[in-house]
């Protein structure tokens, strides 16, 4: 019996001449620039935030001041790319800075509802019983309203206004996150790392930080960015309603809230700012749809 | 079975409280003393302090919420605050036209969807499939109110063909003139779910077609037809499950599409309600919308169980 | 020789709920399990997957509250203590789980894995890096993995970090719960041998859990056998493997496959009739009694006690007890 056992090749050693392995992150990066379409999201999403951060240098205009003689110039004026609104605004350049409004409304109540609804995922997935039942319930009953339905309510309630759209569209986006999160723990919680740091008496914050976080992260991560288009189109979609800022302050929504009244006379002029939440939520959703394949694959 | 559903059912209770809490909640959320909302500007101390006895304000917030709940049990639904009718004499004939519009686009997103989807997963390679792919992923894109209004700029504006607001012409028409009124807000209603749909009818059909039993179908000499009819029966549960949460974001979703179009659906009652601030209109009107939503939910649940087996017992 | 760890009489329901959260019964993993470990001995314990082995070492761990029993560490009951007496004691006992894939964090390097534990016990991030370091060392494993992650890691290597990392807290008894069962045979003997080289170098006491008879064989100094959540035999190697009384230990061991001949031969007789019986409906008497092949009557009466029945040699079987001819000369 011992003869069979004696027989070794030494695989550490065997190991050690192993070719070095390029970054995971490298890796995943050609992963993702082998997607055509994903790359040429990405340039243009990164294009349109860059051209809204940049918008005082990029255009000549005041997005406030409007010249009546020239309300509502077709797309393609002279002086005007894509004509005026009906205050004869420049619309590129209230575009580029409404961009900025309608961009951030639709980027943070994400990483806010991850913040939170991946606190008490964690929170439900780690504790299981009471505290979860308690978490988890509470948050199927938001979730057991239409998305665009509750925020109208919670939106309407607290009065219009730009943050508060970011907060009920917070509040619409943490059930689904801490869903994810919590299923997402229960199956960490599984694995015998989870076992092994509990036996070498580590407390509960220790775990959930260094075992926990950075193993559900990835899976957050890529759900979140399926999120950010979402959530996008829903603020514009509160904003179109009103529920947002109020004039002149330019965003997309609200742009198109006020263009609408004029569709009879130019119905191009009217979609125009339209166009950019559409391309912008797209290229988000096709980013994401990427990046959710390249990076659920276990590595 | 029945065990699976009753206990949705019984789930659905407590849900269904929680619901009603929420609602009842964003109203407390409304800044101000909704007693000014009502009584006019300059209205005596005593006029103010008799409507805010009248309507219970005086109450501890629990006494309040099961005031408000036993009402609504009783399908009263309190008054408009601009309109002095009925909330539910409102909300009645609004649900009818939102149900209506979404009825139409289920109809249009389903059916398309389904015979997109099982044409892409039959031909993946073809120019077809990746047009209607990337149509699929623009529809997913689209903000639906963005939507109506090109269609309303192309085919009210420029062509004329079609109405762009209301439910009927002014003095009435037939049915096909509700009809007619009913194009284009379906069209902007359905485009988000036609892209779901075509997407994950492609995808389940997909991975049906990979399986053994189709190869073994195909081996056996069964026509296409046959196949399919397979194929479909095993992939049902699936999209029934999918299409059955879409219907339930056509009705929350309907606002927006209602709004521009003008619609009398829920929607634009909310949408106007919120604008002159007739809360009680708000609060019924979204209280009414989610619970059909988990009444859809909870009749998915329970068609799923029927149709695939290994969920009741999971 | 002295005791380091003493247990006894532990043992474990898990209660199954039903849909409406009532009672439906439970299932009894471990029942009425006692052992002691010698000091810097190692105990081999052996049984069929399901019969209680892991579990056991989870009792033992307290990863896993026990429904009773004691389990003394240098005559302290492990089980009585709380809050940072019991991360005191913890420590001093650590475990190298069975599977190599799901054992390491695979977000954290392969010496954060490794210093984790020193972390969670108060030590800096410096130190706890050196100290990691050394024990990376000891398992032989080269410096240049230290930053590597998991995935770049063979089964064997990650084994060896997790022993690393198990040894890191300088614990007195190391738990083994099928560590090499999910390695290639080779690689398996490297890991063993790693096992031995190391248990002399740092004292340890080993409790080395398998279902390979030969792993066990080859480990160990005493040898417990389980079936169904019991002990159904347990005495010092040499004594167990050359002159098994109970019948399970005898199917147990007939029906592994000869090593010298390389190829399984068929046994004379099929000693194990029929699957595991469900640890949910255990059978009454002795558990084993369903597919044993001298059962009688009285077996599913009577629950057989351990009894010695040489030195240090104990077993469970009314047979045995009672002196069936049969069961002895096998």
């Amino acid at each position: 019996m011992a003869t069979n056992v004696q027989s070794i090749v030494p695989d550490a050693a065997s190991a050690a001449s192993l070719p070095k392995q390029p970054s995971q992150a490298a890796e995943r990066w050609r992963a993702f620039c082998r997607r055509r379409a994903a790359l040429v999201a990405l340039v243009i999403l990164a294009a349109i935030v860059l051209a809204c951060i940049a918008a005082p240098w990029l255009s000549p205009y005041d997005p406030y001041a409007g010249n009546v003689k020239e309300r509502l110039l077709p797309v393609g004026s002279a002086g005007h790319l894509l004509g005026t609104d009906e205050q004869g605004r420049d619309l590129l350049t209230r575009i580029l800075y409404g961009g900025r409004l309608s961009l951030l409304s639709g980027i943070v109540p994400v990483i806010i509802a991850v913040i939170l609804g991946g606190g008490l995922g964690i929170i439900a997935g780690y504790f299981k019983g009471i505290i979860n039942t308690l978490i988890m319930r509470t948050l199927d009953i938001l979730f057991s309203f239409p998305a665009i339905l509750l925020a109208i309510g919670i939106s309407a309630s607290l009065g219009p206004g730009i943050s508060n759209i970011m907060i009920s569209a917070t509040i619409v986006f943490i059930p689904p996150i801490a869903r994810i999160a919590e299923t997402a723990v229960k199956e960490v919680k599984k694995e015998e790392y989870i076992e092994a740091a509990l036996s070498s008496g580590a407390g509960t914050g220790l775990i959930i930080r260094f075992h926990v976080v950075n193993n559900i992260f990835s899976r957050l991560f890529v759900y979140s960015t399926t999120q950010i288009g979402i959530c996008l189109m829903l603020a514009s979609g509160l904003s179109f309603l009103g529920l947002g800022v109020s004039p002149p302050t330019p965003e997309w929504g609200f742009m198109l809230n006020n263009l609408k009244q004029v569709i009879f006379i130019d119905p191009i002029v009217t979609i125009v700012p339209g166009i950019f939440i559409f391309v912008t939520s797209l290229a988000l959703n096709i980013v994401s749809d990427a990046l959710s394949d390249v990076l659920d694959s276990k590595g | 079975m029945v065990a699976f559903i009753s206990k949705r059912l019984l789930l659905f209770i407590p849900t269904l409280f929680g619901v009603s809490v929420i609602v009842f909640l964003m109203l407390q959320m409304v800044p101000g003393d909704p007693v000014n909302t009502i009584v006019p500007a300059d209205a005596t101390e005593e006029e103010r302090m008799r409507v805010t006895r009248e309507l219970g304000l005086d109450k501890p917030i629990y006494v309040q919420f099961i005031y408000w709940l036993v009402h609504m049990f009783q399908g009263d639904m309190g008054t408009s605050i601009i309109k002095r009718l009925p909330v539910s004499e409102l909300l009645l004939p609004a649900v009818g036209n939102t149900l209506l519009l979404a009825a139409a686009s289920a109809a249009v997103s389903f059916g398309l969807g389904l015979a997109i989807g099982v044409y892409s997963a039959y031909r993946p390679k073809s120019w077809a499939a990746s047009l209607f792919n990337v149509l699929g992923l623009a529809g997913i894109g689209m903000p639906n109110f963005w939507a109506a209004l090109i269609l309303i700029g192309i085919f009210s504006v420029s062509l004329g063909w079609l109405p762009s607001s209301g439910m009927q012409s002014i003095g009435g028409g037939g049915l096909l003139d509700t009809f007619r009124h009913l194009i284009l807000p379906t069209i902007a209603a359905s485009l988000t779910t036609l892209g779901v749909m075509t997407r994950m009818v492609r995808s389940t059909i997909a991975g049906l077609l990979q399986q053994d039993f189709v190869f073994a179908l195909q081996a056996k000499g069964a026509p296409a037809g046959k196949v399919l009819r397979h194929v479909l029966k095993n992939g049902m549960p699936t999209i029934l499950t999918v299409a059955g949460l879409q219907f339930g974001y056509l009705i929350g979703g309907s606002v927006l599409v209602e709004t521009v179009f003008a619609w009398p659906g829920i929607g634009q009652l909310i949408y106007q309600a919120i604008g002159q601030r007739d809360f009680p209109i708000v609060q019924s009107g979204v209280l009414v919308v989610a619970v059909a939503f988990v009444l859809i939910n909870l009749a998915v649940d329970s068609l799923h169980a029927v149709l695939d087996p290994r969920v009741r017992h999971s | 020789m002295e005791h380091i760890l003493e247990v006894t009489d532990v043992s474990k329901t898990f209660s199954l709920r039903g849909m409406f959260g009532q009672s439906k019964g439970g299932v009894s993993a471990v029942n009425g399990v006692s052992f002691t470990l010698k000091s810097k001995g190692t105990l081999g314990i052996v049984g069929e997957s399901g019969c209680g082995k892991s579990t056991l070492a989870r009792l033992i761990m307290r990863l896993i509250e026990p429904d009773q029993g004691q389990v003394r560490y240098k005559n302290e009951d492990l089980l009585k203590l709380g809050g940072s007496d019991l991360k005191k004691m913890r420590k001093r006992i650590q475990m190298v789980f069975q599977n190599p894939y799901s054992s390491l964090n695979p977000k954290l390097t392969i010496l954060d894995n490794v210093a984790f534990p020193l972390w969670a016990n108060g030590t800096g991030r410096a130190a706890a890096s050196t100290q990691a370091y050394r024990y990376l060392d000891a398992v032989g494993l080269p410096k240049s993995y230290a930053a590597k992650y998991p995935h770049h890691l063979s089964g064997g290597q990650r084994q060896r970090v997790a022993i690393a990392r198990a040894l890191v807290l300088e614990p007195d008894i190391v738990i083994a719960d099928e560590a090499v069962s999910a390695l290639d045979k080779s690689v398996q003997a490297q890991v063993l041998n790693l096992f031995q080289d190391l248990k002399k170098e740092f004292d340890l006491s080993l409790i080395f859990i398998s279902h390979d008879l030969h792993v066990v064989e080859y480990m160990s100094d005493d040898v417990m056998v389980m079936y169904l959540g019991g002990v159904v035999e347990k005495g010092p190697k040499e004594e167990v493997f050359a002159n098994p009384r109970n019948p399970y230990t005898q199917a147990l061991l007939k029906s592994v496959p000869s090593v010298d001949l390389a190829v399984r031969k068929a046994p004379e007789t099929e000693l194990l009739k029929g699957d595991l019986p469900s640890p949910l409906n255990p059978p009454s008497g002795c558990r084993f009694r369903t597919r044993c092949m001298f059962a009688e009557a009285r077996c599913a009466q009577n629950v057989p006690a351990l009894v010695e029945v040489g030195e240090g040699h104990h077993t469970a079987c009314l047979l045995v007890h009672e002196g069936m001819a049969a069961v002895q000369n096998l």
